[in-house]
């Protein structure tokens, strides 16, 4: 038995001395003097960068907070290369741990220095609790997290005791979300975007057109603006605008954005509108932070013209959001008076003075005490997004998503979850208009290095398999009933329709810069105006579900052209290609009047189509001489005659408005074609599958038009 | 020689012996045996009549025709009953069962003009207007079967299969509540009819009155305990209405009775798929693929059970296979490009889903939407 004890005592007493803390003392390392000196001037840099700001707790929300993270990077290197000299020194292992902890990548390497530092030293770390419980919560351990801030918790003294409190709490709640959206992630693929986009230099601040032809996105690489000027060694590029553009499904090669987006300071990607006609970025501005907008003219980008002082301020203001039709402005700001540090505040154009109005903050539902940043709204001016570091995040920052209530509120913001959202931050989301791809940045261990743009697929809900059972249901019926089964059906996507194409003159088809009205069929509004680019002729505008609208496009010198798109609200994304041209004055030019409506089988005008014989009006005002046949078509349905005398009855009805408003009779001819120039034949229309394709080839038979007979 | 009386009771005997016989030759076997005694009954010889002798070899060969019919030779039963209509055109009840054998070898055109025959010379007779609406039913002319079963009942308001067939035409027409009413008056008019609780059922569930069906399987199964295809589509109903357990437990039943029921196995297998059993289903699948290896159902189902596992490369191959059987499986396109999507084969898995769309099927139209611009 004493031979036993003196076993055990040896083992312990060993374990002890393994265990012991050695300081950075000269005569412990008398043999390796050129060594030990080296190691502690590292350990005297890292220490002195280390000890700039105090060791105990800061807020997260305290400016300090940035200022001591970015030295305890810089630490780091310096503490590591003397650790590397002595392993067994307790404080090094924790101050590594501490620095590690704050680092862009590889966070999860302080918990065994934190461990060790708690080996070598017990008890003389009593916040060491609290840092090896953020070790595990960035390496997903969260139970070990919770019991280490717990374990913190029953150590709190001081007067910052209510602060860290509320803090390990926070953090206690982050692990538990997390475990939970881990538990069940979201259905996506999540793929590198890969080169050229991605380099071994940090990429990110993706932002997309709505139809994803167009990305920006903010790298520091070596080829950004003032790159020259830097000294040698220094590899701390300064932030630049790239832009690539997608051809025939292919991203170009990403081409720095140049003079005049790109300066020699920081320039930053923040918002690009739905159709990329104009951008704003982030400026620096020695620290103050503001935002600019630029504008596409042409193929060539405006100077950034810094925002009116409702949206720039002296507080910092980081990014900004463009509605789907322009009018609306989402943006980021510290500014005082809000819920917390950065808050959210929406402006709106004021057609008046033709600039943005006053802003109001986003509120408490959205906004927390803590941190909200990178803001987006979706092109169906419902779905919001932004990162914060309040509500359920997992750990830092988190993507949220929060909807546009009917009585103009927002509703309570979701996670968008795991694998989307990370332990760490997790900010500059975007999404596209059908919300099936979005793209953020984050440092991938099997990346090109630094952060990249990485691509979300968006799956959705899991889409129903159709299986197939047959049942003997009729007794004396040899042949088994057949039923297909498919399970519940679950609505994803978002409820959206991107229309886009080019606009060019029909004759010599040149791109033409016309404008675009869109109008609330049903309000008879006009909801927004678009410019198509004076020199692509492209244009895109985004319908969120839900509106009839018109749109009329029109450029001095051609005919207007009119379109018509009843979106019903259960409608899902599409994205419509919808080349249109334009057409001369010309004797013999036809032009569509799709936003004239009558009661059903009726001739009666609907109010709703009054709009358009304005515009006729308005046209035939502007060009006295010119005389034209108005006409109108029914669908095959129905009999030959009642359509006939229908249709003459309907072209009657928009000659007699046309007349009572002060045009000549002499210049308008009624006529009525029934069925007789059909544009989709009925065996066209059998040929469909749905019977919404049919009812839309018969709504495209339906139709008024007129032609210019003389001019 | 055999009388009459002898001729009849032999008949009635025989009957007896072969109503186990299938349920369509069972009707028959009545109808000629109702035919021959009501013959019989009806018709005594007077002492002096000129035509005695004619219609006694009428009589003689219309006996033996059901004599071969009993023992099965049917065309021969229909050459003696041609001999006897020969003598004798309008010979009603030879009319009557000369149709029914024509029936009975699928000669509908034949058994409707005997059948129609008969009604000509008895405007009121019942199992004429009935069988010839069978006959209809046959060759798919549902208005002229229809207006039988209603004539039928017309002059026997008490015809519990005509009400019977009626309800199935209106179940076909999807009219099932129509259905029900008459399935009621067929069951009022024969408690133990079977089928009609059967066919009361699978209405019932197509209304989605689940429980009802179930209730009303429940008693066809009572009236015959014996019929494969009852526990069948009571355990549809179960799983209609998500008692996975039950459905599982009435297949049992359903596969005991016939091993090789492929229906019930495919059935089965989706109860467990349902349940979320999914590799039990794909046992349950590959055994119905094995006995009826062209059975595609079970193919697209397997597909759908080792989607759940995660199996997406099974679940394409599954699909793949089932689309070489039939190229227009619009289902099995539709689950491949769910499959495909797993795989990432988008722009695969789009085409599915356009090729699913072209086949009717509104989910190929929106996954298409939904995940291919």
């Amino acid at each position: 038995m004493k031979k036993y004890t003196y076993i055990i005592l040896f083992i312990l007493t060993a374990s002890i001395v393994k265990a012991q803390d050695v300081p950075f003392e000269k005569k412990l390392f008398k043999e390796r003097k050129d060594e030990f000196k080296i190691a502690k001037e590292n350990l005297e840099i890292g220490n002195e960068l280390f000890e700039l700001y105090p060791s105990t707790f800061i807020d997260v929300n305290d400016p300090m907070y940035k200022d001591r993270r970015y030295n305890y990077r810089k630490a780091l290197p310096f503490l590591y290369k003397a650790y590397k000299f002595n392993p067994k020194n307790a404080e090094v292992n924790y101050r590594i741990g501490r620095c590690y902890l704050v680092n862009q990548v590889f966070k999860e390497e302080a918990i065994p220095h934190l461990l060790k530092a708690m080996q070598l030293a017990p008890g003389r770390y009593t916040d060491i609790h609290y840092y090896l419980g953020m070790g595990y919560h960035i390496n997903s351990e969260f139970d070990k997290a919770i019991a280490e801030f717990n374990s913190h918790k029953r150590t709190l003294t001081g007067k910052n005791i209510a602060a860290e409190l509320e803090s390990t709490n926070k953090r206690i709640e982050e692990c538990k979300v997390a475990k939970k959206l881990i538990a069940k992630p979201e259905r996506v693929f999540i793929d590198n975007f890969g080169r050229p986009v991605n380099s071994k230099y940090p990429e990110y601040g993706a932002i997309i057109s709505a139809d994803e032809s167009v990305m920006m996105f903010t790298s520091r690489r070596n080829t950004s603006t003032g790159a020259e000027k830097m000294e040698e060694g220094e590899t701390d590029y300064f932030e630049d605008i790239y832009i690539t553009k997608k051809v025939d499904g292919k991203w170009t090669a990403p081409e720095n954005m140049g003079d005049p987006i790109n300066t020699n300071g920081h320039d930053a990607t923040t918002a690009v509108a739905p159709d990329a006609q104009s951008m704003i970025i982030y400026i620096d501005d020695k620290g103050d932070g503001n935002l600019y907008e630029c504008k596409l003219e042409g193929d060539i980008w405006s100077k950034p013209k810094k925002m009116n002082k409702n949206i720039n301020t002296k507080s910092h203001e980081s990014s900004a959001s463009y509605s789907n039709d322009g009018k609306t402005l989402y943006f980021v700001s510290n500014k005082p008076g809000g819920f917390g540090l950065h808050d959210m505040y929406v402006t709106k154009w004021d057609e008046e003075k033709q600039d943005w109005g006053v802003a109001t903050n986003l509120g408490a539902v959205v906004n927390t005490k803590y941190n909200e940043e990178a803001v987006l709204i979706h092109p169906d001016g419902k779905t919001l997004y932004f990162s914060s570091q309040g509500h359920k995040t997992m750990g830092g920052y988190d993507i949220f998503k929060s909807t546009l209530k009917d009585d103009g509120t927002w509703g309570e913001p979701e996670n968008l979850g795991s694998p989307i959202n990370t332990v760490d931050d997790d900010v500059f989301f975007v999404i596209n208009a059908s919300g099936r791809r979005g793209y953020y940045s984050s440092f991938v261990k099997d990346g090109h290095g630094e952060k990249d743009i990485l691509m979300i697929t968006f799956l959705g809900p899991e889409k129903p398999f159709q299986t197939n059972s047959e049942d003997n249901l009729l007794a004396s019926a040899t042949k088994p009933v057949s039923e297909a089964v498919i399970e519940k059906q679950v609505t994803g996507g978002k409820k959206i329709t991107i229309l886009k194409g080019t606009i060019s003159d029909c004759k010599t088809n040149a791109p033409v810069n016309a404008s675009i009205e869109l109008i609330d069929v049903e309000k008879n509004t006009t909801l927004a105006t678009f410019a198509a680019n004076a020199t692509t002729g492209k244009y895109l505008v985004s319908l969120p579900s839900g509106k009839n609208y018109a749109l009329i496009i029109r450029k001095d010198g051609y005919l207007f052209h009119s379109e018509n798109f009843n979106i019903p609200a259960t409608a899902a994304y599409q994205e419509v290609e919808k080349n249109i041209c334009l057409k001369k004055i010309e004797i013999g030019s036809i032009i569509v009047l799709k936003n004239i409506f009558y009661d059903y089988n009726k001739a009666t005008l609907r109010d709703a189509s009054k709009n358009e014989l304005d515009r006729l009006i308005k046209l035939l005002t502007e060009n006295p001489t010119i005389k034209i046949e108005l006409s109108a078509h029914t669908d095959s349905r129905g009999g030959d005659k009642y359509n006939m005398n229908l249709s003459e009855r309907r072209a009657q009805s928009c000659v007699d408005y046309l007349t009572n408003n002060g045009i000549a009779k002499d210049r308008l001819v009624a006529k009525g074609y029934g069925e007789t120039k059909l544009i989709k034949t009925d065996a066209e229309i059998a040929k469909l599958k749905f019977e919404e394709d049919k009812e839309a080839a018969h709504q495209e038979n339906r139709r008024t038009e007129f032609k210019i007979l003389a001019k | 020689m055999l009388s009459f009386k002898d001729l009849a009771n032999m008949l009635i005997f025989r009957y007896s012996k072969i109503k186990t016989m299938k349920k369509l030759h069972a009707f028959l076997l009545l109808a000629f045996t109702i035919a021959n005694v009501s013959y019989y009954a009806q018709d005594d010889i007077a002492v002096g009549d000129s035509t005695a002798l004619d219609q006694f070899k009428a009589e003689q060969y219309y006996n033996a025709g059901i004599e071969k019919f009993n023992n099965k030779d049917l065309p021969g039963a229909i050459l003696l009953f041609d001999s006897a209509l020969t003598i004798a055109p309008n010979f009603e009840k030879a009319l009557f069962n000369r149709g029914s054998v024509y029936y009975q070898t699928n000669d509908y055109s034949a058994a409707i003009a005997d059948f129609t025959k008969v009604i000509e010379i008895n405007p009121d007779t019942n199992n004429a207007y009935y069988y010839r609406g069978l006959a209809y039913q046959r060759t798919n002319k549902s208005e002229m079967a229809l207006k039988d079963f209603n004539d039928a009942i017309r002059v026997n308001d008490k015809n519990a299969k005509a009400y019977y067939h009626r309800g199935e035409f209106s179940f076909l027409d999807g009219k099932y509540e129509e259905a029900i009413k008459d399935y009621d008056k067929a069951i009022a008019n024969d408690p133990n009819y079977t089928y009609a609780y059967n066919d009361r059922a699978s209405a019932k569930r197509q209304l989605k009155n689940y429980k009802g069906a179930i209730a009303d399987y429940k008693k066809a199964i009572a009236k015959d305990s014996k019929l494969e295809f009852l526990y069948n589509n009571l355990g549809s109903a179960y799983r209609n209405n998500e008692q996975y357990i039950e459905a599982i437990a009435a297949y049992d039943k359903a596969i005991k009775i016939k091993p090789n029921y492929v229906i019930a196995l495919n059935n089965r297998g989706l109860a467990k798929y349902e349940k979320g059993d999914y590799d039990a289903a794909i046992k349950d699948f590959n055994a119905a693929i094995k006995i009826e290896p062209s059975y595609v159902y079970a193919y697209n189902n397997r597909a759908a059970a080792k989607f759940k596992l995660k199996d997406y490369k099974g679940s394409e191959s599954d699909c793949n296979k089932a689309l070489i059987m039939d190229d227009e499986y619009a289902a099995a396109y539709l689950n491949r490009g769910i499959a495909r999507e797993m795989l990432r084969k988008q722009d695969k898995a789009c085409e599915d889903w356009h090729k699913a769309a072209e086949l009717g099927l509104k989910n190929g139209k929106t996954f298409s939407q939904q995940a291919c611009n």
